[in-house]
């Protein structure tokens, strides 16, 4: 009779990849924020935005066919743009427009209205769903201590942190990036011919350029903001006292020229001023991602405090999440 | 080999968690006793790789502490709560398998078996939230176990249960051991190991006081100084003739009571059981205040400084 070992057996099959561990953070992470009733809330009125914006791209793709819904878009679109630096989209087209010079503006047109959309309402909506979703991603591992747990499991820091941004850039792909690209799909829809994709095959990059400007330093930021504290609910705090502040400030500096500007019937570009506001920073990168505001002087500095926060806050994220394993 | 420590020191500032600690360690099940703030859960970090020893080398399995091979193999416990009481103890224990490696499915799976066997199959749905203390420690346990590690890894695995709770736990633990598996559990509580090894470490202040088997440490104590009270008709005849024996070191009289300090323990109850018998002497109570945990530590201690 043979005498089996009921003893001990190690595990030998074969184990998903390390690279794809972050994932399975990523997925317990959107199911634990998705429990939220407000976040829910927040993503359908995420979706209220595309509705809005659907109906300037209706009525100029319907202005193409009927020179008198030309002249209504016109005038709705310069009320739109009046006093930004994108009031000179319509400049140069006559009452009139022949077919080609319609063509011509639609790049501009539906690239004002993206940017339109991602700057002002899904920006906003942003600074609500970041400040909901991060605050409690690391500073609750760090407070209750699960960071022991987590690292006992062949997964290292990187695949911690990249697990955690991927819960936040997931809600804010859905809020902005995913709005945004519906709404272009619509305006290929509503246009005369999909031989428009052709034309403004370059806006669904730039939505994504734009998109990435803005997900990955609000995301490492506010993870970073999370890794500082131990109770979320300063995290949540100083996360929306950044962009509050930063709003201020912006708007105390260009309160008085922009005011003097408008006297003269001009419009006012910031210059520096727009660095002192997160708000303002993304919006001048966004801008130029989508070709406006390219001569603007500080949409590099913009630029480089963008990288600098994105890098800034990997070495804090890192250096808080190591911090119980630093010798 | 399951654990070598070669000098290993850990530092937190000007603090030490672990000093100079030598030690190795066959496969099997130990425990490591120490009183609060003795260095123990210093000690299991740095085995679990979470802490970098300021100094020295140690390995797990033959492996370094941060190889995901060696995690792959670790199941850890550690003291502190590490939930997220929002979810369901299953997807809880779930989600941590996956971290191994686990596809969901197989994590699932492997979740529901280590649920099972910790016994709370019947509640695993519910929110960690409405759990008592007991079914949190023990959900955490499940997922220490359900990657089917080769060495658990507990850190006061029993802290906060109930009786029932405690000897479901130890059961638990004496199937894992009986299965081959290797354990090394951390406990200031003596009768909470005693029931599943008799191999021990005893720490303090993050020094390594001393390691063997219950008898080995019970034999080393026997050597070290302890204080006996007695309650007796006659203290003062019976200080003389300790004094006059040389089993004592110090003696001191209080009414009808007798405080003593022997360095020889044994010897000193052989004299007193004769004392008695011979109906010289009429003993009501005999207590050594040196049978807490603490006082052997602290005797220990005295035995390292050369004190005692």
């Amino acid at each position: 009779m043979p005498i089996h070992s009921t003893g001990y057996r190690p595990w030998n099959e074969t184990r998903v990849a390390p690279s794809r561990r972050w994932l399975a953070i990523t997925t317990t992470g959107v199911q634990r924020a998705w429990k939220s009733l407000w976040l829910k809330r927040l993503l359908l009125a995420a979706l209220f935005p595309l509705v809005f914006f659907s109906i300037p791209i209706f009525f100029f793709e319907q202005s193409g066919r009927d020179p008198q819904s030309w002249t209504m878009f016109e005038r709705a679109m310069r009320g739109m743009t009046r006093g930004t630096p994108m009031a000179s989209i319509l400049d140069g087209v006559p009452s009139d427009p022949t077919p080609e010079q319609f063509q011509t503006v639609r790049h501009s047109v539906w690239s004002f209205l993206l940017l339109t959309m991602l700057r002002n309402t899904q920006a906003f909506l942003m600074v609500i769903l970041v400040g909901i979703v991060a605050p409690p991603l690391i500073s609750q591992d760090l407070r209750t201590r699960a960071y022991l747990i987590y690292f006992s499991r062949p997964i290292d820091r990187w695949e911690y942190i990249l697990g955690k941004f991927g819960v936040v850039a997931f809600f804010l792909l859905l809020i902005s990036t995913g709005p945004a690209l519906l709404l272009y799909l619509v305006g290929l829809l509503l246009s005369p011919s999909l031989s428009v994709f052709w034309m403004t095959w370059d806006l669904p990059l730039r939505i994504l350029v734009a998109s990435a400007c803005l997900i990955i330093p609000t995301t490492l930021g506010a993870l970073a903001i999370s890794s500082m504290t131990l109770e979320s609910r300063y995290a949540a705090f100083s996360w929306f006292a950044i962009w509050l502040m930063g709003h201020v400030a912006y708007s105390s500096l260009t309160a008085i020229p922009t005011f003097q500007a408008q006297s003269r019937r001009e419009v006012y570009q910031p210059g520096w001023e727009l660095l002192t506001s997160p708000y303002q920073i993304l919006g001048a990168v966004q801008s130029y991602v989508f070709g406006f505001q390219q001569s603007n002087q500080w949409v590099w500095p913009a630029i480089l405090l963008l990288l600098a926060i994105t890098v800034g806050s990997l070495i804090l994220l890192f250096r808080r999440v190591a911090a119980p394993m630093r010798a | 080999m399951l654990l070598s420590l070669e000098q290993v020191t850990r530092l937190y500032g000007i603090v030490i968690g672990v000093n100079d600690v030598t030690l190795t360690l066959p496969e099997g099940a130990h425990g490591i006793l120490g009183p609060n703030g003795a260095g123990k859960s210093t000690l299991l970090n740095l085995i679990t790789g979470q802490l970098r020893p300021s100094k020295g080398k140690l390995t797990v399995l033959g492996h370094s502490p941060r190889d995901p091979a060696l995690l792959r193999r670790l199941g850890y416990l550690p003291g502190s709560e590490g939930m997220y009481a929002d979810v369901s103890a299953i997807e809880w224990v779930t989600y941590l398998t996956q971290l191994q490696g686990f596809r969901a499915s197989d994590a699932r799976q492997r979740a529901c078996r280590a649920m099972e066997r910790v016994q709370l199959a019947d509640v695993q749905d519910r929110k960690i939230s409405t759990f008592s203390r007991g079914m949190r420690q023990r959900t955490r346990l499940a997922q220490a176990i359900a990657h089917e590690p080769e060495l658990l890894i507990l850190d006061e695995a029993f802290s906060g249960l109930d009786p029932i709770a405690r000897h479901t736990m130890t059961t638990l633990l004496q199937q894992w051991i009986a299965e081959g598996r290797s354990l090394l559990i951390a406990s200031h509580v003596l009768h909470e190991i005693e029931s599943l090894t008799r191999s021990f470490l005893l720490i303090s202040g993050g020094r390594l006081l001393a390691s063997g088997s219950t008898e080995e440490i019970s034999r080393l104590l026997t050597s070290v100084p302890a204080t006996v009270e007695l309650t007796l008709n006659e203290p003062r005849k019976l200080a003389a003739q300790l004094v006059a024996s040389g089993l004592i070191d110090s003696v001191r009289v209080e009414a009808d009571r007798l405080h003593a300090t022997t360095g020889s323990g044994r010897e000193l109850a052989q004299f007193l059981a004769e004392q008695s018998v011979n109906g010289a002497l009429e003993i009501f109570e005999v207590r050594s205040s040196d049978d807490s945990l603490q006082d052997v530590f602290h005797s220990l201690m005295k035995l390292h400084r050369g004190i005692a």
